[in-house]
């Protein structure tokens, strides 16, 4: 219980502190009070639920594709040296850049609607599911290789028999640290361009600097990408429990 | 080794094909051709408008950068150091640190304006956590026993603090620092779409908004460059002053 105790009461002075200074400076600083009243607004009468479950959608999609990319390129790069020698200079140009730059260029190439959206997620994401999926296929082929090679498996066989299965403890870290990117990735799409969902709410508070809004908008991605990011560590551990070794990351 | 470079010029020779093929059955607008971007990009370099944007956008990073980096370091010294500062403070911070910083830029206009203070918060907002947390996790991650024969041999706190943990977390201080940098990238760029259209940022948004796609091809390809510089350059002297060190 002690362990909570300081945290707990760091967590109170500042909502103290900041219910008092919000008192004076309300419009500029907000305040817990006024957020709390600012989301029960937005649930009531600005439709918060169905923005979320918008951007939640819009945020699977786009997930579960840079999954599906991601896990094919890192299984390439772990699987043939040959694709990790053609690949590495495009991947670390990749990791370089800050992917916000690109948004321009995106919405010349999809518009501004859900198919920007989705491209902006794979953009940011899929990257973060090919280094551990290499990395989990390269010990994959080390451990069983020469086993699978014994019983003559080879082919398709080889990738969902054994890959897949032997790699999932190392796509499950990948999906971990991701999801929360995911997220991201969306509520700024939807921000730059202000198509429909969270997002919008925070292009919507931009315009009329109102500091309410943007604590309603970010105590609720907050919470959003606390439960999704909780989600997926469950499932990372049913996943990875039966490995008796911790998984790097 | 010579071979691995072979087929990785034969590759990028393959895709600039493909994107000469591609460009040439599309608009201009929409995927220029090669040969029209690098045109692009020597045409702004000589009306310097490449130098200038990347000029401001220097100015504000380094301003921005300096400032996290004192108060980065400093304050991950301290929180490290002392524990209970750390749980008192950890939850408030993390959730800061989790937030989208995106979700900030409304209330840094709302607080400070749309010029140069106002950018440089926002660059820090990005840059700060990387370079904190780093040295904070370092602080705490110093071998204790190192801590414990200073203290029993009764160094006064603030010498241990100098002689045993600050040569102990460089290694951290630095890989923080890079770390800061290139997201400070990401805040600058933001910066130029949101706040005072200027810097890097603000000529990727007005190409863009103009359709003018082989100019802003030839931005981001800058922008590129040299977050691929800072990247593999901070990487480089990570490892040149601190080679003992495993970077992550």
């Amino acid at each position: 219980m002690n362990k909570y105790l300081l945290p707990a009461s760091g967590v109170a002075g500042f909502l103290i502190i900041w219910q008092i200074v919000g008192a004076f400076q309300g419009d500029f600083l907000s305040s817990p009070t006024r957020m709390v009243g600012e989301i029960v607004y937005l649930t009531t009468e600005g439709g918060l639920i169905g923005l979320v479950l918008i951007t939640l959608g819009t945020m699977l999609i786009g997930w579960v594709l840079s999954i599906v990319i991601g896990v094919f390129v890192g299984f390439l790069i772990g699987r043939y040296r040959i694709m990790s020698v053609i690949l590495e200079p495009y991947l670390i140009a990749k990791y370089s850049v800050p992917i916000i730059a690109l948004v321009p260029l995106l919405v010349i190439w999809f518009g501004i609607e859900e198919g920007f959206l989705i491209a902006t997620i794979i953009i940011a994401t899929a990257i973060m599911l090919v280094f551990p999926t290499a990395a989990g296929t390269k010990e994959t082929v080390r451990t069983y290789d020469q086993v699978a090679r014994a019983y003559s498996i080879s082919g398709w066989h080889f990738f969902i028999k054994i890959l897949l299965p032997g790699s999932l403890p190392f796509i499950a870290t990948g999906l971990r640290i991701s999801v929360q990117r995911a997220l991201m990735a969306v509520i700024v799409g939807e921000f730059l361009v202000g198509y429909n969902g969270l997002g919008t709410l925070l292009k919507d508070a931009r315009i009329r600097l109102d500091a309410d809004e943007v604590f309603a908008v970010a105590f609720i991605a907050l919470l959003v990408g606390a439960v999704l990011t909780g989600a997926v560590g469950y499932l990372d551990r049913r996943l990875s429990s039966w490995r008796p070794v911790a998984v790097t990351s | 080794m010579v071979r691995d470079w072979l087929v990785r010029i034969a590759t990028f020779c393959a895709l600039l094909l493909v994107w000469q093929l591609v460009a040439q059955q599309m608009s201009a607008a929409i995927l220029p051709t090669p040969q029209r971007t690098v045109n692009a990009l020597i045409a702004l370099i000589e009306r310097g408008e490449l130098q200038t944007a990347w000029g401001q956008s220097a100015v504000q990073v380094a301003v921005a950068m300096v400032l996290s980096a004192l108060l980065g370091v400093g304050l991950g010294v301290l929180f490290g150091w002392y524990r209970k500062l750390d749980q008192l403070f950890s939850p408030l911070f993390g959730s800061l640190f989790l937030m989208p910083r995106v979700a900030l830029i409304p209330l840094i206009a709302l607080w400070f304006g749309l010029q140069d203070v106002a950018k440089v918060m926002l660059i820090m907002a990005f840059s700060f956590f990387e370079i904190f947390f780093t040295v904070r996790n370092g602080v705490k991650s110093v071998e204790s026993e190192y801590v414990d024969v200073a203290r029993a041999y009764c160094v006064p706190q603030g010498r241990t603090l100098r002689t045993v943990v600050m040569p102990a977390i460089r290694p951290y201080i630095i890989t923080g620092l890079r770390l800061g940098l290139v997201y400070a990238l990401v805040g600058v760029v933001l910066a130029g779409f949101f706040l005072e259209a200027n810097g890097i940022g603000g000529m990727i948004y007005d190409l863009g908004s103009n359709f003018r796609t082989a100019e802003l091809m030839a931005a981001l390809f800058s922008v590129m460059v040299v977050g691929l510089a800072v990247n593999l350059g901070l990487r480089q002297l990570e490892t040149r002053l601190t080679p003992w060190q495993v970077s992550r």
